[in-house]
């Protein structure tokens, strides 16, 4: 069994709105246990990086709620994640649960790419397998040669060809540093929140028309699945162009991310790929 | 040439994000940057003077292939160094 770091935390009012966890609090979160995990089996986050001159970005992220849990429903959140290395160390999963007594709050996958650190100023990295030496302290329990599951792309074919369109939208937003993290690299706990900017912008446009949109208001977020292809760095220009559609009494938005311009020079055309990842948020009980 | 840098480069450039590059080639190019800019130098090239691979570059939005460092550039011509991924 995949050994597991746990910890509680009391929760404040930030960690929730009126209808749910964050999802910015449950990557947040998440990511606060992978950390632990990393001290408890491995070592800790800044000697990992610092040392082991190894880091990990993020290629995918599922967020799921479960039961209807409020603020005044929940005095702590306990924590649990485990981690497995696939493909010889090539990727590593991490699964956090969220929960508070017996009410599960929320889960959360990352598919994580580990990076050796090539240069210990600027943290620059190249996408490297987890050393042996660290591979080797994982149990065979920790180890799979299991594919990881992309949800995104399967998810996104069916809303795409079955699903109603809603109404588009667009936003901008500036990579400053409040939404980076130590590398001034974007740090993804913060994605929720830029796509819920855009997100209420399409809705609130488009409401008149649509009434259903007004799910995007009113009810809770039940999923929020990423797939990212390259990260922002701080004061990159970042364009969000964003779908909503219905699909058997569900709606999705779909967020398709990229820079606006080449990279710190807005006015100018992308260089290199543009693309940098797409989001799709799901409101209302799906199975898919 | 122009020099556009972005990204967890600007703190090393004083974040100066565009700037006049002199040089007849690539490399003399990025070494009157280094030169202007000294704690650029080790996070933009290796022991060896070469640009680490974890930087690409791309001279009027075409992609170098590594090591194109001998390139000759003239006055209209812009080079982007984009780093691909960091640690963190």
């Amino acid at each position: 069994v995949p050994r597991i770091a746990k910890f509680q935390t009391a929760v404040d009012t930030s960690f929730f709105t009126p209808l749910q966890l964050q999802p910015r609090t449950s990557l947040s979160l998440t990511w606060n246990s992978f950390a632990r995990w990393l001290s408890e089996y491995l070592v800790s986050f800044p000697e990992l990086i610092g040392k082991e001159h190894v880091g990990a970005v993020i290629m995918s992220i599922g967020v799921r709620y479960f039961d209807d849990v409020r603020f005044f429903d929940c005095p702590v959140v306990d924590v649990s994640a485990s981690v497995v290395a696939l493909g010889g160390g090539s990727r590593l999963k991490l699964v956090t649960v969220l929960h508070s007594g017996q009410q599960r709050i929320s889960e959360v996958t990352l598919l994580l790419c580990p990076v050796r650190v090539e240069e210990p100023t600027s943290l620059a990295a190249r996408p490297s397998p987890l050393p042996p030496h660290l591979l080797e302290r994982l149990s065979p329990d920790e180890q799979s040669d299991a594919k990881p599951e992309r949800r995104v792309p399967r998810l996104l074919e069916r809303i795409r060809t079955t699903g109603r369109p809603l109404g588009v939208g667009k936003s901008q937003f500036i990579v400053d540093r409040h939404l980076c993290e130590v590398a001034d690299q974007w740090s993804f706990v913060e994605l929720p929140c830029v796509c819920e900017s855009s997100r209420n912008a399409l809705a609130f446009e488009h409401l008149g028309a649509e009434p259903g949109l007004r799910h995007a208001l009113d009810t809770r977020l039940e999923r929020f699945d990423v797939e990212l292809t390259k990260p922002y760095f701080s004061f990159d220009h970042g364009l969000i162009n964003s779908q909503a559609y219905e699909l058997e009494g569900v709606v999705y938005f779909v967020h398709e991310l990229s820079s606006s311009g080449a990279v710190s020079a807005p006015r100018r055309e992308p260089v290199g790929s543009a693309r940098h990842g797409v989001v799709i948020e799901t409101f209302g009980r799906a199975d898919a | 040439m122009r020099l556009v840098v972005s990204g967890n480069l600007l703190r090393f450039t004083s974040f100066t994000k565009e700037m006049d590059a002199p040089g007849g080639t690539l490399g003399e190019a990025l070494a009157g940057v280094c030169a202007r800019f000294p704690s650029l130098k080790p996070v933009l090239l290796d022991d060896e003077g070469r640009v680490r691979a974890v930087h690409q570059l791309f001279l009027n939005g075409e992609q170098l292939p590594r090591g194109e460092l001998e390139q000759r550039v003239g006055a209209d011509d812009e080079l982007a160094v984009i780093t691909a991924l960091a640690g963190g």
